[in-house]
C-alpha cells in the first residue's frame, strides 16, 4: 500500500507541473502588474517601473519566468510579489491553516448527513422522509453558495440583535481578542465562528453527494448477494452495515475525490461572505494585483490538495472494497 | 453485454406502428410530471427575460423617482437606492445570465463531447495523453482559474467573454462522460460493422457515435447550463464577472448583499430567479435521464 501511494504521488508530479505552468501562464499573461503604476498620474518615473520590472522578472520569456519560480518553489521560496513587503510564502501557510480547517470540517459534515440521508432514504424509498430530502437536495443544489451563506448570516445577526447575545459569530474566522483567550477558549472562538461557514459549504455538497449515496444503496439493495445474505439468516442490521453500506460506500467516495477542486472555489466564495482572512483572501487579493507568483503558488497548492484527496480516495478504495489491492 | 430483447407474444389486433427512438423518449419524458412542469416554468422565465423588456414600462437603465420602494403595484420587485426597478434589473439580469450560461454550455458541450469522442476511439497513446490534459485542468478549481483570468479584464469584461472562460474550464468534465459513453459503445457490434462496411473515422465519430451517444451528452449539456448559471453568479459575486452598467443575476445579488437585512427585495428576488432556473433545469435534466434510459422502456399498452 506505502508504494502504490508513493506510485502515486511520483505519477501525479507531471500533471501537477503542467498544471502549474498552465495557471502560471494564464496569470502572467493576462495581465501586467505594472499598469496601476504606469497609469497614476503623475506617472511613476521610468526608473520605478524598471527596477520593478526587474525585481519582479517581467522581461524574461514566460519559460524562463515559470522555470526561476518552479526552481525557487522547490526550495522553499516563492518569489517576490507584486506588494514588496508580501511574503508569498508565509501568507499561503497561514492561509492553508485557516481554510483547510473550513474545508475538511465542511467536507466531513457533508459526508456523515450525506450518508445518513442516502441510507435512510434508500431503505424507505418513496416514503416521505425521501421525497423531503430528495426536494430538498435539488433545492440545495440550485442555490448558489454565496445566496445560501448571506441568507444564514442575515439570519444569525436577526438572531443576535432579537436576542442580545452573540450566539452566531458572523464575521472572521476567529475573535478580534483571539490570542488573549485560554486555550479552550481559543478552541470555541474557532469553532464558534467556523459553524455557519461549514454550513454554508457543507450544504451543496451535501446535497450531490446525498443523492449518490442514495442511487448507490438502491443499486446494492436490490443485488443477489444482499437478497443472499438475507436468505442465509443474518440479521437485516448486520446485512446493511457489512454488506450494502460498505459497497455503496464506494461511488461516493470517488465522487467526493472528484468534488475537493470544487470545494476549494466554493470556500473561497463562503470565507468572502463572511470576512475570513483565508485562502479566499490571498487569492482575490493576488487575482486583483495581477501577481502571477502568488496566484500560481496558490493554484499549486490547490492542486497539490486535489491530488493528496486523490490519493486519499484511492486508499480508501482498497480498504472498501477487498478485491482492490495496490500492490 | 447485450442480450436479445425479450419476445412477448402480441395479438394480432394490439400490434400499432413501431415508434421511433425519438417518439419514445418524448413520451417518458412527458411523463415525467416534476420535468414537464419544469419545462414549462423554465420557459415562463425565458419569457420574462427576452419578451418582459419589450412590454414593461421600465428599461433596466431608467432611474426613477421612486427611491428604495418595497415592492408595489408600480414596481413588482420594488426599487433600489437609485431609483432602478428591480423587474426591470432582474429581465436584463435574467437575459445575460441564460445567454452566458448557454454560451458556456454550448462551448463545454461541443468541445468536450468532439474530445471525450476522440480519446475514447482512438484509446492507447492518444487517450492517454487526451486524459492527462483533462486531469491538469480538473485538477484546477475552476472559480480560481476564472477568476485570476477574468480578473485582468480580458476581452473588456463583455459577456461572452465570461462564456468562453467558465466554457473553457467545462468541457473536460463533459469529455469524461463522452469518453467513457463512447468507451463503451465502440465495441459494440454495430461500429465493427460500420467499420467492415469501410466507414472513416469521421464518418463512424459523426454518423454512428455521437448520435448513440447523444441521451448522455443531452443530460450533460443539460447539467452544465446550470452550472453555467452558477458559475456566472459566482465569478459576478467576487466582482470579475459581468460589470456594470450591465448587469447580471449574480451581479445583482452581489450588489445588494448588504441590502438583505433592510431591502430584502434587492436582495431575494435575483437570487430566487437564479434558483429558479438552476432547479428548473437539474430537473429537466433529470426527466431526459431517465427519458434516454432504455431501461425505463414499459410494456406498450
Amino acid at each position: 500500500m506505502f508504494a502504490y501511494v508513493v506510485r502515486r504521488l511520483i505519477a501525479a508530479i507531471p500533471v501537477l507541473v503542467v498544471a502549474s505552468f498552465l495557471a502560471y501562464a494564464l496569470v502572467a499573461l493576462s495581465g501586467d502588474p505594472l499598469e496601476p503604476m504606469k497609469l497614476r498620474n503623475p506617472p511613476a518615473p521610468q526608473r520605478t517601473i524598471d527596477l520593478e520590472t526587474q525585481r519582479l522578472g517581467l522581461d524574461d520569456n514566460i519559460f524562463a519566468r515559470y522555470g526561476h519560480w518552479l526552481w525557487g518553489v522547490l526550495h522553499g521560496n516563492f518569489g517576490e510579489s507584486v506588494q514588496s513587503n508580501y511574503d508569498i510564502g508565509d501568507n499561503l501557510a497561514r492561509s492553508s491553516v485557516v481554510t483547510l480547517r473550513l474545508v475538511v470540517v465542511a467536507m466531513l459534515l457533508a459526508l456523515i448527513l450525506a450518508v445518513l440521508t442516502g441510507v435512510l432514504s434508500a431503505v424507505r424509498q418513496y416514503s416521505k422522509f425521501d421525497y423531503t430530502t430528495t426536494f430538498l437536495g435539488f433545492v440545495f443544489l440550485a442555490m448558489p453558495s454565496f445566496w445560501i451563506a448571506i441568507v444564514l448570516k442575515d439570519f444569525a445577526v436577526r438572531y443576535n440583535k432579537a436576542t442580545g447575545t452573540t450566539v452566531f459569530y458572523t464575521i472572521g474566522e476567529t475573535s478580534q481578542n483571539y490570542d488573549s483567550l485560554s486555550a479552550a477558549g481559543k478552541f470555541g472562538d474557532i469553532v464558534g465562528h467556523l459553524v455557519l461557514p461549514t454550513i454554508s459549504l457543507a450544504l451543496i455538497s451535501y446535497a450531490a453527494w446525498s443523492r449518490y449515496q442514495r442511487a448507490a444503496m438502491l443499486e446494492v439493495l436490490n443485488s443477489d448477494y444482499v437478497r443472499l445474505a438475507r436468505a442465509k439468516g443474518l440479521t437485516w442490521r448486520k446485512v446493511l452495515v457489512k454488506h450494502v453500506l460498505r459497497t455503496a460506500l464506494i461511488p461516493l467516495v470517488t465522487v467526493t475525490a472528484l468534488d475537493i477542486a470544487a470545494i476549494l472555489g466554493g470556500a473561497v466564495i463562503t470565507e468572502t461572505v463572511f470576512n475570513w482572512n483565508g485562502l479566499g483572501r490571498m487569492l482575490l487579493t493576488g487575482v486583483s494585483r495581477a501577481d502571477t507568483n502568488a496566484v500560481a503558488g496558490w493554484l499549486l497548492l490547490a492542486g497539490l490538495v486535489v491530488i493528496a484527496f486523490n490519493v486519499i480516495a484511492d486508499v480508501l478504495y482498497a480498504v472498501l472494497d477487498p478485491r482492490i489491492r495496490h500492490d | 453485454m447485450t442480450s436479445a430483447p425479450p419476445v412477448v407474444p402480441v395479438p394480432a389486433a394490439a400490434v400499432v406502428r413501431e415508434r421511433t427512438q425519438s417518439e419514445m423518449v418524448l413520451r417518458r419524458f412527458s411523463r415525467h410530471r416534476a420535468a414537464v412542469t419544469s419545462l414549462v416554468l423554465l420557459l415562463l422565465v425565458v419569457l420574462f427575460a427576452y419578451v418582459g423588456p419589450l412590454i414593461w414600462k421600465y428599461s433596466f437603465t431608467d432611474i426613477t423617482d421612486d427611491l428604495s420602494q418595497p415592492p408595489s403595484l408600480g414596481h413588482p420587485f420594488g426599487t433600489d437606492l437609485i431609483g432602478h426597478d428591480t423587474m426591470a434589473q432582474v429581465m436584463r439580469g435574467t437575459q445575460q445570465s441564460l445567454k452566458i450560461a448557454l454560451s458556456i454550455a454550448l462551448i463545454g458541450t461541443v468541445l468536450g463531447s468532439l474530445w471525450g469522442a476522440i480519446a475514447g476511439l482512438y484509446r492507447g497513446r492518444w487517450d492517454f495523453l487526451m486524459m492527462r490534459i483533462v486531469d491538469v485542468i480538473l485538477t484546477l478549481p475552476t472559480i480560481a482559474v476564472a477568476a485570476a483570468v477574468a480578473a485582468q479584464g480580458v476581452g473588456g469584461s463583455q459577456w461572452w467573454s465570461i462564456a468562453i472562460i467558465l466554457g473553457a474550464l467545462t468541457w473536460p468534465y463533459v469529455s469524461r462522460v463522452v469518453r467513457g459513453v463512447v468507451l463503451s459503445l465502440r465495441e459494440q457490434e454495430f461500429i465493427e460493422a460500420a467499420r467492415a462496411l469501410g466507414g472513416g473515422s469521421t464518418r463512424i465519430i459523426l454518423r454512428h457515435l455521437l448520435p448513440n451517444a447523444l441521451g448522455a451528452i443531452t443530460v450533460t449539456a443539460t447539467l452544465t447550463i446550470a452550472t453555467g448559471i452558477l458559475g456566472e453568479a459566482a465569478l459576478s459575486f467576487l466582482g470579475v464577472g459581468v460589470q456594470s452598467p450591465d448587469t447580471s443575476l449574480g451581479l445583482l445579488v452581489s450588489i445588494n448583499r448588504d441590502a438583505v437585512n433592510t431591502r430584502p427585495w434587492l436582495f431575494y428576488f435575483p437570487g430566487l430567479f437564479i434558483i429558479l432556473i438552476a432547479l428548473t433545469i437539474n430537473f429537466v435534466g433529470d426527466g431526459l435521464r431517465d427519458a434516454f434510459d432504455p431501461k425505463q422502456t414499459r410494456v406498450r399498452q
